[in-house]
């Protein structure tokens, strides 16, 4: 995947909601919103995965989900980050031992996938915003070692 | 080619040697535009479907299907003051259409009389 500088600014965001119960679905709202506004990073959520720069993932992946998931992360045009939104994305939370959960996202999805984890339950929008950040970081990292 | 200008310029266009030159360079040319190209590209299952909310298109395939209607929307949106008359004129009823047929003929027929 080649990056360059300009893959940092204002990057759009498409959500997939693999199985939550909605909770981080609202925070991702919330962090939209005036009062912690990640619109003026230049941040927008988008209605189709072909725009997107970064996919959030929230909840499990429950077995209906799971085709849906992957067709959408490889509808998304590289260079992508993937952002795993809350406890249950990371690790299955408090589903963990349910019969309809297949795993956690990272499970689904292929080896060289930049993976970003915000963790919480659900997670505070200002830990998107931190979540973000890490992005930007992780990005340079990535563009230091491509040289 | 005149006999004057093949003594001008000895080699015409239809010289196989000069074609195959000229394949050449364009040949180079394009061979140049592709390395600018991404070469990060990687083709996977799904990457080519369209996207239908992650849904398969296999379990709808009405939903590809993409209407006139559909193309030729701008056409009907910018002419509407135009257009609009003319669907309201489509009755539906046969004896309608047939009375459109017998007065068009008519104004032709005139028409051609008088030309």
């Amino acid at each position: 995947m080649e990056l360059s500088k300009t893959f940092d600014k204002s990057l759009w965001v498409f959500h997939v909601n693999s199985g939550s119960c909605n909770a981080c679905d609202i925070e991702i709202v919330a962090s939209v919103t005036p009062r912690y506004d990640v619109e003026r990073f230049g941040i927008k959520l988008v209605g189709t995965p072909r725009h997107a720069d970064v996919l959030l993932f929230t909840g499990p992946v429950i077995k209906k989900t799971k085709e849906r998931v992957l067709r959408v992360y490889e509808q998304t045009p590289d260079p992508k980050v993937v952002m795993i939104i809350g406890n249950c994305a990371s690790t299955t939370g408090v589903y963990y031992d349910s019969y309809a959960v297949e795993g956690p996202i990272d499970t689904l999805l292929p080896d060289d996938a930049n993976l970003i984890y915000v963790n919480g339950c659900p997670v505070r929008p200002e830990n998107i915003i931190n979540g973000v950040k890490e992005a930007w970081l992780y990005l340079e990292e990535l563009r230091g070692d491509q040289g | 080619m005149s006999a004057l200008a093949y003594q001008l310029v000895p080699v015409s266009g239809w010289n196989p040697l000069v074609l195959i030159l000229l394949a050449l360079i364009v040949g180079v040319l394009v061979y140049m535009i592709y390395r600018l190209g991404n070469h990060s590209y990687k083709e996977t299952k799904y990457k080519r479907e369209p996207f239908l909310s992650g849904n398969s298109p296999a379990d709808d395939p009405d939903s590809l299907h993409i209407g006139g209607s559909n193309l030729y929307w701008g056409f009907t949106r910018a002419l509407k003051r135009y257009f609009e008359p003319l669907v309201r004129g489509h009755t539906g009823l046969l004896n309608d259409y047939l009375y459109w047929f017998v007065i068009t003929v008519v104004v032709i027929m005139v028409v051609l009389y008088f030309v």
